[in-house]
């Protein structure tokens, strides 16, 4: 029930908050899930995540202080297939991830 | 003395067998409080429902109500109803599951106003697809003691490298966070709640607060008036209330077995068919009592094995396009077509279709005497 919850929490994130007002302190959420995809000259990255069989790809930009951790030290070192969670907030429309972690490697 | 006690235990036994409920199909299971009751009756009305437009199905669906495709003989069972999954899988071992083109799930049905604003009959699959898989409707008996073992019991079973060379090799699929999976054809969701959850958005297009958004068009956005019903489609209660009506969903009884079907059942074993169809499995530690530490028959181990290149389809998660989790067989003299995607219209056909692992035991079953094979089909027909 509480993986659920954060569940939904995470695709709430990915919806309602990237509309959330700019001036408002960011509210920060783990989000974990599977590597789709990395593009380091942008520093972004796509993750897979869901609920059940219904599966949405979230879009994350790394801030420019990221950390990334448990396994790699940058965005490059993270791969398609791994599974990461990401500390992240919505800000412009966009998510962002402060802190991400490699929870599985492929 | 010793007759008047051994008398005893024979009428303990008899009343004790007496006292047994046969469970029906679409019964509840045994040992629920008046108040689960009442909430496994709620939650049939709410699987039961039947979704407008306007209540909030679509704009992509694959079926109006719950009960649509689950039906036969009673909600919960089985539907003719058949659905679409594609996926892709790289040849790095990648399972791309297409989410940013709105898989894996393909809904088959539009409403009317998605159709009128794009044109569409059903969601479009991408082209970079490796694998289609057609996916039949299952009954859905005995799932809440199915989520209620524990992962541990799952792992105990795997046996990823055949190291008892058996030529078996089952392992847990694992969902997008890494959670080790039970529910689906391929294994890949790790628990009842999120299933339902999920399967209101794919199935009916009806969020809720577990899963608040809906599908995207083939990766677009759903087109501005196409879905003004508010998110969520339904509520907490309702969801809880489906969530309890599944869990509390009995395997209906096993029939009574004639001399050939009792034959059967040491034949399912002796030719191998029970080391991926586990008969017994036992839940764990479970605040529902009805649910608490109880063994049940469930004929799987829940885990992926490979069935061949014949029976391969999609990717999902650690699932190869072969991979397929062991079918629970709790229920399956009601069924009428068998496998997946239900290709198979008898238990045999189903039989001599696996592959891969379960070659050997296939092999073993088409080498029995043509009455062993009626004993075994007996035997399955009584599950």
């Amino acid at each position: 029930m509480k993986r659920l919850t954060m569940a939904a929490v995470l695709i709430l994130l990915a919806s309602a908050l990237l509309a959330a007002d700019a001036q408002q302190p960011p509210t920060y959420t783990w989000v974990q899930g599977t590597i789709h995809a990395v593009q380091p000259k942008s520093g972004s990255f796509e993750m897979v995540t869901g609920v059940g069989m219904s599966l949405r790809l979230l879009r994350l930009l790394a801030s420019h202080n990221a950390q990334v951790a448990g396994g790699g030290a940058a965005l490059t070192d993270l791969k398609r297939g791994d599974i990461c969670r990401a500390l992240c907030y919505a800000s412009d429309g966009k998510l962002f991830a402060d802190r991400i972690e490699k929870v599985a490697a492929r | 003395m010793r007759r008047a006690t051994v008398t005893s235990f024979f009428l303990l036994g008899i009343a004790a067998s007496g006292c047994a409920r046969f469970v029906h199909p679409g019964d509840p299971i045994s040992g629920l409080t008046p108040e689960q009751r009442d909430q496994f009756r709620r939650g049939r009305a709410v699987f039961d429902s039947v979704f407008t437009p306007e209540t909030g199905l679509g704009p992509l669906f694959n079926s109006a109500a719950c009960g649509e495709c689950h039906e036969h003989p009673v909600a919960g069972g089985s539907g003719d109803e058949v659905e679409v999954h594609a996926t892709a899988f790289h040849v790095d071992g990648n399972c791309d599951m297409l989410a940013a083109e709105g898989g894996p799930v393909f809904q088959q049905e539009v409403t009317p106003a998605l159709k009128a604003a794009l044109g569409i009959e059903r969601e479009p699959i991408p082209e970079d697809t490796t694998g289609r898989g057609l996916r039949s409707s299952p009954a859905i008996f005995g799932r809440g003691l199915l989520d209620a073992v524990p992962d541990s019991d799952l792992i105990s079973y795997a046996d990823p490298d055949d190291r008892n060379h058996d030529g078996i090799s089952g392992r847990p699929n694992r969902f997008v966070d890494g959670r080790i999976g039970r529910f689906g054809r391929k294994g890949f969701v790790p628990n009842l709640n999120e299933f339902n959850a999920g399967a209101f958005v794919i199935e009916q297009g009806i969020t809720n607060p577990a899963a608040p958004t809906e599908e995207s068009i083939g990766g677009d956005s759903i087109p501005a008036g196409v879905d003004p019903t508010p998110d969520p489609e339904i509520n907490q209660e309702a969801l809880d209330l489906t969530n309890d009506f599944l869990r509390f969903l009995a395997p209906p009884s096993p029939l009574r077995r004639t001399e050939a079907a009792k034959r059967g059942e040491k034949l399912f074993a002796h030719i191998g068919c029970a080391s991926c169809h586990l008969p017994r499995l036992r839940t764990g530690k479970n605040p529902v009592r009805a649910l608490n530490r109880k063994t049940f028959f469930a004929y799987t181990d829940l885990l992926l094995h490979d069935m061949g290149p014949d029976l391969a389809d999609i990717c999902l998660g650690l699932a190869t396009p072969s991979e397929f989790r062991t079918e629970p067989l709790i229920g399956v003299h009601l069924s009428s077509h068998f496998l997946h995607d239900g290709r198979a219209a008898t238990l045999e056909q189903a039989i001599e279709l696996h592959g891969g692992e379960g070659s050997g035991t296939r092999d073993r079953f088409k080498a029995l005497k043509p009455k062993e094979r009626e004993a075994v089909i007996a035997f399955l027909k009584t599950l």
